[in-house]
């Protein structure tokens, strides 16, 4: 079943000198995929996401998700379709200073009106398994920047999301905690089903993907599926990036 | 780019940002010209009432030009923290000090100037309005005349607080390392912890407070009994700072104290809480409680200060005729000495004026022995008198109290304070030791109830028997008093009749309230107006602090809700969390400062609590409250749309 379909999208950002960002982009995403975007600084990765969290919209072509064309729905119905469909994971947290920890990873479903009972059974659940359970009265700024992450997942899939979009979710974070959102990642892509989608810079981070897509001037400019091995799909991945060019990346 | 023209184009450039301080400026600038244009006015000194006027305006302006620095110098305060961004980068690009103390000085010059034109303009505009009021208040024609001084005076007052000003404002930021100055807005805000102990403790005071006050509402007199009041005052007179500290000290508990509890508990209840967006708006209060709590107790108090004034000034300029009468036991007091020839013909001549003109009037005339000389009631000791139970109650019937009846050497005791006096004249004599005819009066009662002014500063009143007894030992004075329910219209009678009974030098006194009347009208009204309007100046100040406070912190707002959006809120959401906040956030200090304002009003006119009604003070707290809803509105809209603007610009 596909999750999200991209149809012919384009984004032009008009001004004194107009760019496109986004040229006839087309590619699906299937229920259950890991999928990694990359590409170089200025390809379009960040618009591409904008576009599909309907936090922007393409200037043509169509953006299906569940089957349904999102850029045709009034700005609360999106709102809402967003947070009962969609999980964010940001490269800077974005978590709520003024919230706990509890109450940041309960406010999805305090904003959909949840039953209070059922609200804490999803926390304990996914509390318990993200390993959040000690640092749940907590504020923000007294955890760390892995801590961070992983209670950024917990509010992106608490609501039980048909999509969950990543963006740079390692780039703030040292190799350590980067390997530990890895992998809570991927074992929330196992056993639980969750579809993701992530832009990333990094090729170990996208090795662990099933897919990783390339784009380049807006366009896609690769795509690889993962093979048995991580390590040779790693392999891979530089080779393609050496040929895109445009950023160096050492590692 | 010379130096000046950077600063030139900053101001250009932020201008929505100084728009904020723009304003606090110029109106400040505006209200500090018009009345100084009256202070110049060259027709001010031409009537006695108005002349007047000069002087409580020689008292205002300095006292507003010193409140003008202290505003100017907090939203300057405020409006640079928004700033602090801005300069941290100039640091990190290596500005001097100097150079940073030049372009603080070359903004602040550039804004001052502005809004000193500007200020002035609007000054020309509605001091037309104003000088039209004063003409009416003083009923004489008082025509719009402008010469230099007043703009002259502004001016240079002005420039140089701006100057005062931009030589403080680096201090708001040099002292802060550049680090701190670039990430401020986000590492600051810590979630301050709540010990519960405290706040119930504070509750606890606070409730306790407001007993001893309701207390002191329910029985005015026992106010001077407030021994709290006196601990924190040493002030055994001054029952308004009392009441005044108390209600300073509840406030600022109720907002560093109480409302942290109130957080804790909405908190606490847990279904509640995390019901759709409640988690968002008290968590953001929570946030806050701590920066809010100064501004809102800051608010408060001028809030309370500001409404207090124009209701008390108000009242006591509708209930000007009770004010006067409050001193004298009627309109009209003959009081007769015993080589008083004229007394039935002076009365005659009264009561025959009264008639031809249609007056209603009551009155009373009774017999009063005289201990001492009543003419000189400056004397060494008090003036004592003795009324017989009989006259006493006519007298009472007359003034409609309860009338007693005396036996033996019981006495009451009548005591009049004399004119606005605190001094106390029974404290002078030891009354309890009275011998009267070889017999020892027995004080059974003593009451501080008007009966008879003007006369002694004491009264025995003694039983029948006992005075018929000393009657012929004491010279006889006559008191007659008056009750004229439209006496305020005896205006010009009473100058007549006090000239004609050659009251100074001849054997009698005469006092009339009609005297008094249109002078302390004429006052009351001057006081009303320039006390309203300075009032209303000290109000829009103290919701502009709450103004500044929200507008300094919308950078971090913006984030949060573009953030949230991010996450899947809505708008409608989002205006319904800013709306409940920004509700608590005005209204608080309001409906605080109107309570407030009533057991201020109530305690400060106990000796005549009748004018002090709730629906003359209800009044003024309504037009107040129109002002608070409007500014509400406002700002309301005008902060949403910031945010939504913000929100906007992330799509294209």
């Amino acid at each position: 079943m596909n999750i999200l379909e991209l149809k012919k999208v384009c984004k032009i950002y008009e001004g004194t000198v107009s760019y496109q960002a986004l040229d006839d982009m087309d590619f699906t995403v299937k229920s259950g995929e890991f999928i990694g975007v990359m590409g170089p600084s200025g390809s379009g990765k960040s618009t591409l996401l904008n576009v599909i969290s309907t936090n922007d919209f393409p200037t043509s072509g169509q953006v299906f998700l569940l089957n349904q064309d999102l850029h045709r729905l009034s700005e609360d119905s999106l709102a809402q379709f967003r947070r009962s469909n969609l999980g964010f994971v940001f490269q800077d947290f974005n978590l709520m200073d003024s919230l706990t920890i509890r109450e940041n990873i309960l406010l999805p479903l305090a904003l959909e009106g949840t039953r209070f009972s059922t609200m804490n059974q999803a926390l304990q659940k996914i509390a318990m398994q993200l390993g959040l359970t000690e640092i749940l009265e907590r504020f923000p700024y007294e955890i760390s920047g892995g801590q961070a992450q992983r209670v950024a997942i917990a509010r992106a899939i608490i609501h039980r999301p048909s999509l969950l979009l990543a963006d740079e979710p390692t780039g703030n974070l040292d190799s350590r905690a980067s390997h530990d959102v890895l992998n809570v990642l991927e074992q929330m892509n196992q056993d639980f089903g969750v579809t993701i989608l992530m832009v990333t810079h990094d090729p170990i981070v996208a090795s662990h993907c099933h897919r990783v897509i390339f784009i380049k001037d807006g366009r896609i400019y690769n795509e690889m599926y993962r093979g048995a091995n991580q390590q040779a799909f790693y392999q891979e991945i530089l080779n393609v990036l050496s040929l895109l060019g445009g950023a160096r990346y050492d590692f | 780019m010379t130096f000046k023209q950077f600063a030139l184009r900053n101001v250009q450039r932020n201008l929505s940002s100084y728009l904020a301080f723009f304003m606090a400026s110029t109106i400040s600038v505006m209200v500090f010209f018009i009345f100084s244009v009256a202070y110049f006015h060259p027709d001010m000194n031409l009537s006695k009432d108005s002349g007047h006027l000069t002087v409580i305006l020689t008292a205002i302006l300095p006292y507003q030009y010193g409140c003008s620095l202290v505003f100017i110098l907090y939203s300057l305060g405020t409006f640079l923290h928004r700033r602090w961004g801005e300069f941290g980068v100039l640091r990190l690009l290596g500005i001097t000090d100097r150079q940073f103390i030049k372009l603080m000085f070359f903004e602040n010059i550039l804004i001052g100037l502005i809004s000193i034109i500007s200020g002035i303009l609007l000054g020309l505009l509605f001091s037309k309005y104003f000088f039209f009021v004063i003409s009416m208040i003083f009923q004489f024609p008082l025509g719009f005349s402008l010469s230099a001084f007043p703009i002259v005076l502004t001016f240079i007052a002005f420039i140089s607080l701006f100057m005062l000003v931009s030589i403080l404002s680096p201090f708001f930021v040099r002292s802060q390392n550049i680090y701190f100055l670039l990430t401020k807005s986000r590492k600051q805000n810590r979630q301050p912890k709540a010990p519960l102990l405290k706040a119930v403790c504070g509750i606890g005071i606070i409730l306790f407070l407001y007993g001893l006050l309701l207390n002191a509402l329910r029985n005015p007199d026992g106010l001077d009994d407030l021994l709290l009041a006196k601990m924190v005052t040493y002030l055994e007179y001054d029952n308004i700072l009392a009441v005044f500290i108390i209600l300073t000290i509840i406030t600022y508990l109720i907002f560093s104290h109480a409302s942290t509890l109130g957080v804790t508990l909405l908190k606490r209840n847990l279904r509640f809480y995390f019901h759709r967006t409640n988690l968002l708006w008290i968590s953001s209060l929570a946030h806050q409680a701590k920066q809010n709590a100064r501004n809102l107790f800051i608010s408060t108090l001028l809030i309370t200060i500001s409404i207090a004034i124009t209701a008390s000034l108000y009242t006591s300029y509708l209930y000007t005729a009770e004010g006067i009468i409050k001193d004298f036991v009627g309109p009209i007091s003959y009081v007769s000495y015993p080589q008083d020839k004229q007394l039935k013909e002076n009365i005659n001549y009264i009561d025959t004026y009264l008639k031809k003109n249609g007056y209603e009037y009551k009155k009373v005339q009774i017999p009063v022995l005289a201990l001492s000389k009543i003419e000189d009631h400056t004397g060494q000791r008090p003036a004592i008198a003795l009324i017989s139970n009989s006259h006493f109650n006519q007298l009472a019937r007359f003034l409609g109290r309860e009338t007693i009846s005396l036996e033996g050497n019981n006495s009451l005791v009548l005591v009049w304070k004399g004119y606005g006096t605190k001094m106390d004249p029974l404290d002078e004599i030891e009354y309890q030791e009275m011998v009267l005819g070889g017999r020892k009066i027995n004080v059974i009662e003593v009451t501080y109830k008007p009966f008879l002014n003007f006369g002694a500063l004491i009264y025995y009143v003694i039983s029948d028997s006992l005075y018929h007894q000393v009657k012929t030992n004491y010279p006889t004075y006559t008191f007659v008093e008056y009750q004229i329910p439209n006496w305020t219209r005896l205006g010009d009678f009473s100058a007549q009749i006090t000239e004609r009974f050659n009251y100074n030098e001849g054997p009698r006194q005469v006092h009339t309230a009609a005297n008094y009347f249109q002078s302390d009208l004429i006052h009351n009204k001057t006081y009303f107006f320039l006390g309203s309007f300075i009032s209303m100046v000290f109000f829009i100040a103290a919701i502009s602090f709450l103004y500044f406070r929200l507008f300094a912190d919308i950078q971090g707002e913006r984030e949060k809700y573009h953030n949230l959006t991010k996450i899947g809120l809505k708008r409608r959401e989002i205006k319904r969390i800013i709306t409940g906040q920004l509700a608590i956030f005005f209204f608080s200090p309001f409906a605080i400062a109107s309570i407030h304002t009533y057991m201020v009003l109530i305690l400060w006119n106990h000796e005549n609590a009748e004018s002090a009604p709730f629906d003359k003070i209800l009044q003024v707290i309504i037009i107040f409250g129109v002002i608070q809803i409007l500014y509400f509105i406002w700002i309301r809209s005008k902060y949403i749309r910031t945010i939504f603007h913000y929100l906007d610009q992330g799509k294209s």
